[in-house]
């Protein structure tokens, strides 16, 4: 469908998604979600307090619960499970990385929600599956905000600060998320027509924190080592890391490549969300 | 091919393919989604596959602002699915709309909102899928919550809203934004007849601003609101023209044989609602001067109409409703206590008799059929047919429906 406006001229036709190239579905992704801000921000604020409306600790269980894995992490680290990190603190070592792992997951798990849950709804309007994700990705947001806020508090107390070069790493890890986002597309567009899909990946995001580095070094680890060279994950979070706590960028040309092939994996996904974004409408 | 100027909506060629099989429809799906991502075009929906089938097809019209389209069909016929398409919740597999200025669609009345917030809330929810910013609802919210008269309830979860309440909200809302499109789906249907009429009167507002598109069942509110009408039959469009020809095609089509006086009589008189747990021992029929129950009268004579029953609560605002229709289905008249400023006070488990006294019956010979409704407020808990009414022929002609009482005055000037 093209909407060139929701106010001005419109033209939905059956085949004029399919002939979008990458630019066109960006900017009409792009137009959507812009249209419907005020009801993504609603939808938002409405779940917020929903979500545990009626129990004992109310909106209290959304700052608490992003928080649980992190807690246990940091726990384990403070009785010396995991050892320090190139001088940095295990605790803050592990609980940076297992909060960026949480949103490098996020991205790939929000869009395949989304579209299974708010499917079979989404026919009965005419919001824009795009723009539900959005409020979905507003959830991560908050999570991931939420989660930081306690990265922080434990490097201030482990004074573990972090070099200058840390105000880079929004822009080192946006490749990442678009990548990772992009994965979450076709996934979640993949799992409407076959069902396992949501399953398996649901599976792989649950039990890849113990093999991508995150926890554990794998640099001795022999094959799952070799598999982490091209681990998307690993290679993100280890830069974070890397620029966070080092100020230095170790592996560049791997980050650069990664990150190339991550924009571009990106643009593809958008434009094949785009063409089945109204196909896949209703199928449940 | 853009828009005419003159036009709000252009539909051409318009189809979309469904499957009966789940599996079927996943299995296009799946392939489609390789071939784009590949950068290959889709499959052609030429090529059926098995299972597949048009749930409409080769539908062609088009809509000037001021007009009301009405779209009729037997179940199954793909009406609701066209006003999806049209309402771009669903993509077309086939063809093209054209369409400018705002739409808005009154499809499925709990779409779009979250039932377990407030209908301020929801307000703020269903207005924002509109296309509305917060300022413009917040511009809007009285006007909004006074159209609904949903009072007080409106800070309460619409999960405890009834489908009446329900539908209150949703139009209100949607009315808000004056569309330049409106579509709608059965909703009018909903909600007592009041709100109905209320509604109905406001969408007559908005007539010369806007184009609709009707989808209805009850073929008096098509030919009552609609200037043209489409039939859709097993996913084709059968007829286009005049509400009138449209009613009667899909009367034909509904019953291929001549419909039976019951089926037409049950047909009008739809719906029929007795909440037994609000309300008991309901009777109620046509009566004589004498008291005896009646099934003919005499054009002139008085009527009565006795109605007893019994509350099992105590109602806050009690309203009885006498509507009546001639043999073929037209709206002759209507009578009501909330109307006529008559209130009946009643109390949980007491019983009461309420009479309508017709003194001149000024109806013309003909048949009459009519229901018995009793609302407490906007909500109804009975309503069922009354006996059937004839009025009797007299000695002098009769024309029309009804009679009016008059005389006539002649003076002429001396030649």
């Amino acid at each position: 469908m093209t909407s060139s406006s929701r106010n001005g001229n419109r033209i939905i036709s059956g085949d004029s998604r399919s002939k979008a190239g990458i630019l066109m579905s960006l900017r009409s992704i792009y137009a959507d979600i812009w249209a419907f801000r005020s009801h993504i921000g609603i939808v938002f604020g409405a779940r917020f307090q929903a979500a545990y409306k009626g129990t004992g600790m109310g909106l209290i269980w959304n700052y608490a619960l992003p928080l649980v894995p992190l807690t246990l992490y940091w726990f384990l680290s403070t009785i010396r499970i995991f050892p320090n990190f190139e001088g940095v603190d295990g605790s803050t070592f592990i609980t940076f990385g297992v909060s960026l792992w949480f949103l490098l997951t996020g991205c790939i798990q929000v869009p395949i929600d989304i579209l299974e849950g708010r499917n079979a709804e989404s026919m009965k309007t005419e919001f824009p599956m795009s723009a539900s994700i959005m409020s979905g990705f507003a959830q991560l947001l908050f999570d991931t905000l939420v989660r930081f806020t306690f990265v922080f508090l434990i490097i201030a107390v482990n004074q573990n600060w972090p070099m200058w070069q840390a105000l880079f790493l929004p822009l080192l890890i946006a490749p990442g998320l678009l990548g990772l986002i992009g994965i979450g597309l076709i996934l979640g567009i993949l799992n409407i027509a076959y069902n396992d899909v949501s399953r398996v990946t649901r599976i792989f995001l649950q039990y890849g924190i113990f093999v991508s580095g995150v926890i554990f070094p794998l640099a001795e680890a022999g094959w799952l080592a070799k598999i982490n060279t091209i681990n998307p994950f690993s290679i993100y979070i280890d830069v974070c890391r890397d620029i966070f706590f080092q100020g230095i960028l170790v592996d560049g040309v791997r980050y650069f490549a990664t990150a190339f092939l991550s924009i571009i994996f990106f643009l593809v996904a958008v434009r094949v969300f785009y063409v089945m974004e109204y196909r896949v409408r209703g199928i449940s | 091919m853009w828009l005419d100027p003159q036009n709000i909506l252009e539909v051409d060629n318009l189809g979309k393919l469904y499957s009966k099989e789940k599996q079927s429809h996943r299995r296009r799906l799946g392939k489609n989604i390789l071939r784009s991502l590949f950068g290959r075009s889709l499959l052609p929906v030429s090529e059926l596959q098995s299972d597949e089938f048009w749930a409409f097809r080769d539908i062609n019209f088009s809509l000037k602002r001021g007009e009301a389209l009405g779209v009729v069909g037997l179940n199954g016929a793909g009406k609701t699915t066209l006003l999806r398409v049209l309402a771009g919740q669903l993509l077309p597999d086939r063809g093209e709309i054209r369409m400018s200025g705002e739409q808005a669609a009154m499809i499925d009345l709990t779409a779009g909102f979250q039932m377990g917030s407030t209908g301020r809330r929801n307000i703020f929810l269903r207005g924002a899928m509109l296309g509305l910013n917060k300022e413009q609802i917040n511009e809007n919210f009285e006007e909004i919550v006074t159209f609904s008269e949903l009072g007080d309830a409106i800070d309460t979860p619409i999960s405890s809203y009834s489908s009446g309440m329900l539908m209150r909200l949703a139009f209100s809302i949607t009315i808000a934004i004056e569309p330049d499109l409106m579509l709608i789906d059965e909703i009018l249907s909903v909600g007592d007849f009041r709100f109905r009429q209320k509604c109905l009167a406001r969408i007559r507002e908005l007539r010369s601003r806007a184009a609709f598109v009707l989808v209805s069942h009850s073929m008096n509110q098509i030919k009552a609101f609609c200037d043209r009408a489409i039939v859709l039959h097993k996913g084709r469009m059968v007829f286009d023209g005049e509400p009138d020809e449209a009613v009667r095609t899909y009367e034909e089509m509904k019953f291929p044989e001549v419909p039976t006086l019951e089926a037409r009589r049950a047909e009008v008189l739809k719906p029929q609602f007795n909440n037994a747990d609000l309300i008991r021992d309901v009777v109620h029929y046509w009566h004589n001067s004498s008291g005896d129950r009646v099934s003919e009268i005499s054009f002139g004579e008085t009527l009565y109409m006795r109605l007893q029953f019994t509350m099992a609560y105590t109602p806050k605002n009690l309203i009885v409703g006498v509507p009546l229709w001639n043999d073929e289905g037209t709206y002759v008249t209507g009578f009501s206590t909330d109307r006529d400023g008559s209130g009946i006070s009643v109390s949980a488990h007491q019983s009461v008799e309420v009479t309508l006294t017709v003194p001149k019956v000024l109806l013309n010979p003909a048949i009459y059929i009519s229901n018995i409704a009793i609302h407490d407020g906007l909500e109804c808990i009975y309503r069922a047919a009354n006996p059937v009414l004839s009025v009797r022929q007299d000695s002098r002609d009769k024309w029309g429906i009804t009679a009016v009482e008059h005389q006539w005055t002649i003076s002429s000037d001396k030649l």
